[in-house]
């Protein structure tokens, strides 16, 4: 015969088990939380001239804070050690937990307690206990304990524990648990976002274009993220880093803004664009502010928007005399020579001044003639009839507006769906988990003594529920002890 | 400013929500010295008919805008928002969970801040930015304020928790409310340079660490005659049944609750100095002063309750809920603020997913929020899984209600993407 001591946990073990421990969590919670808040007083990504401003750092601690990653803190190694250790934490609390989440889940009823540690209510709140003198017998003790469990504490009562040699019984019940449909599914959402953020994090990117109405751009600068599927943008033979080429063209045709009456606040806005590929039209549609355009998996989001400082305005073409064969276009300076019946034109130019209203310098060409030059204007509408009466076309110039550029923002976020899909899951699970109440209790009677213990996954809000059960117990014991008695049965 | 003229400022209907929401909390603060019933029953049906008054305008207004401009968009309408947050959690929580006489931080605080935004109250809504013309608006920003409704109001139920618990860590009571009154303070300062008396904080800091000195000897000399342990609290009660106090037996402890509440006063009185060396002429001009106003009135509602709590804490004590049921009360509205900040974050998200083409912007009040939610998942953790004491708990309540308040006011200190509407 020998006698073997305990194994005591290895090195290992006893890692693993740090690693997964909730006060873990807790302190690298309060360790991200604190530096997260600390830049918020201490500015960030500073450059060394920034040195001399008042009340900033002189120079060595400057050089001391910017050694010690506080200038930089999101971006500072450590930082990142931080978030991944809380991440691998996690996983680890997570792993450990999940068996004994698994089995709990799936028990009709809760096993068999040590009453020590329920009568034992400092021991880190988990039970609560009560041992409460009686005289009732075992066979009245099992169905008073089966009686109350159901009527009392509303779940069905269950024997988890009989040992006649200990004298001893002990019936379990339990309520409001956490099934293993939930728990799988908050494992579900966890796995979904974390996939989905994988996704994000390797195939999505964020960049953004500036384009003004009228004109097309073939190429957007890259913010966030990696581009797999488009190539450099080229100038000159040489690649220019950051900028991309994709296989589109985008188009803007028209800026809308909506101002409100009261504050002069933009009230709406979006850019009316159109995608090209090979010099076709492949989609077209609006990218207002909370509103993306959508095209191959890319979001086209509308960002700032700046008045360009160029006009354009409306030209009426009139083949003749006026009002025959009228025409009318849409047309910008420098945008191109826009073709007629028998020649062509283009708009040079167009002013706007305070005396003259808005004019437009016009290039004019009439089948093999030479090139005309003359200016149009919008107060004048009959100018150009009297002024080039021998002409065939005749110009007249009206609703002059601004032009506006806008930053469109490219956002490619291909984990998108997974990500939210998860959170869904996370969130309504984490919400069941903290509203819902999974309670459990256990009655015992051990060589005549009857022990009230109950434990919750919300150990605070049990507390009062508990106590209102020993009442009801105590006074149903003190019943059945009078029945006992004027019966003569019992102890 | 005349009491008649300030009616007529205000206008009627918000002068009636304000004198009830006052009256309720007069009511409340003597249901606290009271054996009878009535001030509490006064208190709560009074705040519960100034609240239908308060819910009927905003619902109002809100229609009146054609349901285009949601009631929380500008600083004052938030902050309007967050008072009829605040005072529909408490009564809910009154009405569900038999929370009794705890309605005076609460309902007193809405009281105070309607009063500071009494002049942009008749005033018309004005238009929506383009940016917040969004139906995630409502999920967003109401989750957000509701979480600070409750969260706060955990905090509320924490710091009656441990004048229940006749928390031995008096200091830890005075750290947390000090903190509290200087985080308002700093908010004033920051919005109001120049009007600050620098020598004035520093005696104020003076006061409060000679308290918090006194205090720990006071315990110390505690300690060693044995005459009181830190952990037994039925042994803390005086001859008749009073408390003995905080480990500060006999005259040592009345002179550091002296010292202390000086040192509240001075603060409330530097304030004050502070807010009167402005100009006052532009009091209702703007929102900014709004916000020192508002700061100025829950800093002497605060402190008014603090000192309160020092000097009458028997009274209080014998006229409070359980220790047990306080504790639960701030359990369970603490759980109701994380799941509506979790949504808060989670539509938050999804809504600059879509406006800016990213989840996370690293926005100051972005990072507040994570780490407000952090804050009180590790509260969540520690409760759950480790079973803390109540009064730790209490504490970390505590020390979230100091993150809840710097992220709500977090745009007048630093720049942020979270602006708010004009007007």
């Amino acid at each position: 015969m020998s006698l073997t001591s305990p194994s005591r946990p290895g090195v290992l073990t006893n890692f693993w088990r740090t690693l997964g421990s909730a006060y873990l969590t807790s302190v690298l919670l309060f360790v991200i939380v604190g530096f997260s808040l600390l830049t918020l007083i201490i500015p960030q990504e500073l450059a060394i001239e920034s040195i001399n401003a008042p009340n900033l750092f002189n120079r060595e601690t400057f050089y001391w804070l910017k050694a010690a990653g506080i200038l930089d803190i999101f971006h500072s190694g450590w930082f990142f050690s931080a978030l991944i250790l809380l991440i691998l934490n996690l996983l680890s609390l997570c792993v450990q937990n999940f068996p004994h989440a698994w089995r709990q889940s799936r028990l009709k009823y809760p096993g068999a307690i040590h009453m020590g540690h329920a009568l034992d209510e400092k021991r880190g709140e988990k039970y609560l206990g009560v041992e409460i003198p009686s005289s009732i017998g075992r066979e009245t003790f099992r169905d008073l304990a089966a009686s109350f469990a159901r009527s009392r504490f509303g779940g069905r009562a269950f024997v988890v524990k009989d040992e006649g040699g200990l004298n001893e019984l002990q019936i379990s019940s339990q309520r409001g648990q956490y099934g293993p449909v939930a728990l799988l599914l908050s494992c579900l959402g966890i796995f979904l976002t974390i996939v989905g953020a994988g996704l994000d994090f390797n195939r999505g990117f964020l960049g953004q274009m500036s384009i003004g109405e009228g004109s097309q751009v073939k190429f957007f600068q890259l913010l966030k993220g990696q581009i797999r599927d488009y190539p450099l943008l080229q100038e000159q033979g040489h690649a220019i880093p950051g900028f991309y080429e994709p296989d589109f063209q985008v188009g803007y045709k028209h800026f809308v803004l909506e101002l409100d009456p009261a504050t002069q606040k933009p009230k709406h806005y979006g850019s009316d664009l159109e995608i090209f590929q090979n010099g076709k039209k492949v989609a077209s549609g609006f990218a207002g502010v909370n509103a993306p355009f959508e095209f191959q998996g890319i979001r086209f989001i509308q960002g700032e928007y700046l008045n360009a400082g160029q006009l354009e305005a409306e030209i009426k073409v009139s083949d003749g005399p006026v009002g025959h064969g009228e025409e009318l276009l849409t047309a910008a300076a420098n945008s191109g020579a826009h073709a007629l019946a028998d020649g062509e034109f283009s708009v040079l130019e167009i002013q706007n001044s305070e005396d003259l209203g808005a004019s437009a310098q016009i290039k004019y060409r009439e089948g093999k003639a030479e090139l005309e030059n003359f200016w149009i204007f919008e107060r004048h509408p009959d100018y150009d009839f009297v002024h080039r009466k021998k002409s065939r076309f005749h110009f007249v110039l009206g609703k002059p507006k601004n032009r506006f550029s806008s930053q469109i923002i490219l956002s490619k976020n291909p984990g998108w769906t997974l990500i939210w899909v998860g959170l869904i899951f996370f969130a309504l699970n984490l919400f069941y988990g903290l509203l819902n109440d999974h309670r459990k209790i256990w009655l015992s009677w051990t060589n005549g003594k009857v022990s009230l213990a109950g434990s919750s996954s919300q150990i605070v809000l049990f507390q009062p529920s508990f106590e209102r059960l020993i009442e009801k117990l105590k006074h149903r014991l003190a019943r059945a002890e009078k029945g006992a008695r004027a019966t003569g049965t019992g102890t | 400013m005349s009491f008649g003229h300030l009616i007529e400022n205000i206008g009627g209907i918000w002068a009636l929500i304000i004198v009830g929401y006052g009256i309720s909390a007069v009511f409340y603060f003597a249901s606290l010295f009271s054996e009878r019933e009535t001030p509490e029953l006064a208190a709560s049906w009074i705040a519960r008919v100034a609240w239908i008054f308060h819910t009927g305008v905003l619902a109002s207004h809100w229609a009146q805008s054609g349901a285009s401009h949601p009631p929380f968009v500008s600083l004052g309408e938030s902050l309007v928002f967050t008072m009829w947050a605040m005072v529909s959690a408490y009564l809910w929580i009154e009405f569900y969970y038999g929370a009794k006489r705890l309605g005076l931080l609460p309902v007193g605080s809405a009281a105070v801040v309607l009063l500071a935004l009494s002049s942009s109250l008749r005033a018309a809504p004005v238009g929506v930015l383009a940016e917040l013309r969004s139906p995630w608006i409502y999920f967003h920003v109401t989750s957000g304020l509701f979480a600070y409704a409750f969260l706060s109001l955990s905090a509320v139920f924490a710091l009656f928790y441990l004048v229940k618990e006749r928390v031995s860590s008096a200091a830890f009571m005075r750290a947390g409310s000090f903190a509290f009154l200087l985080a308002i303070y700093i908010l004033f300062q920051k919005t109001n340079p120049g009007h600050v008396s620098e020598a004035g904080v520093r005696v104020v800091l003076l006061v409060f660490t000679l308290s918090f000195l006194l205090t720990a000897f006071s315990k110390v000399s505690a300690r060693k005659s044995k005459s009181m342990t830190l952990d037994s609290p039925k042994k803390r009660k005086g001859k008749n049944g009073e408390v003995a106090g905080t480990g500060e037996s006999g005259a040592l402890g009345k002179v550091t609750q002296i010292i202390f509440s000086s040192g509240v006063a001075g603060l409330i009185i530097l304030t004050a100095a502070s807010f009167v060396g402005m100009q006052a002429e532009h009091l209702f001009r703007n929102y900014i002063n709004v916000v020192k106003f508002a700061a100025l009135g829950l800093t002497c509602l605060a402190g008014i309750t603090l000192v309160s709590l020092v000097f009458f804490r028997a009274q209080f004590d014998r006229h409070l809920p359980k220790a047990n049921r306080m504790d639960r009360f701030s359990y369970q509205s603490l759980v109701f603020g994380f799941c509506l900040l979790t949504l808060n974050i989670i539509a938050g998200a999804f809504w600059s997913s879509l406006l800016r083409g990213q989840f996370w912007t690293g926005d100051p009040k972005e990072v507040w929020t994570v780490a407000t939610w952090l804050i009180y998942g590790a509260y969540l953790s520690l409760r759950i899984w480790e079973g803390i004491p109540a009064r730790r708990a209490a504490l970390i309540s505590l020390l979230g209600l100091a993150a809840v308040s710097l992220n709500l006011f977090i745009g007048l200190i630093l720049p942020t993407l979270h602006s708010f509407n004009p007007g």
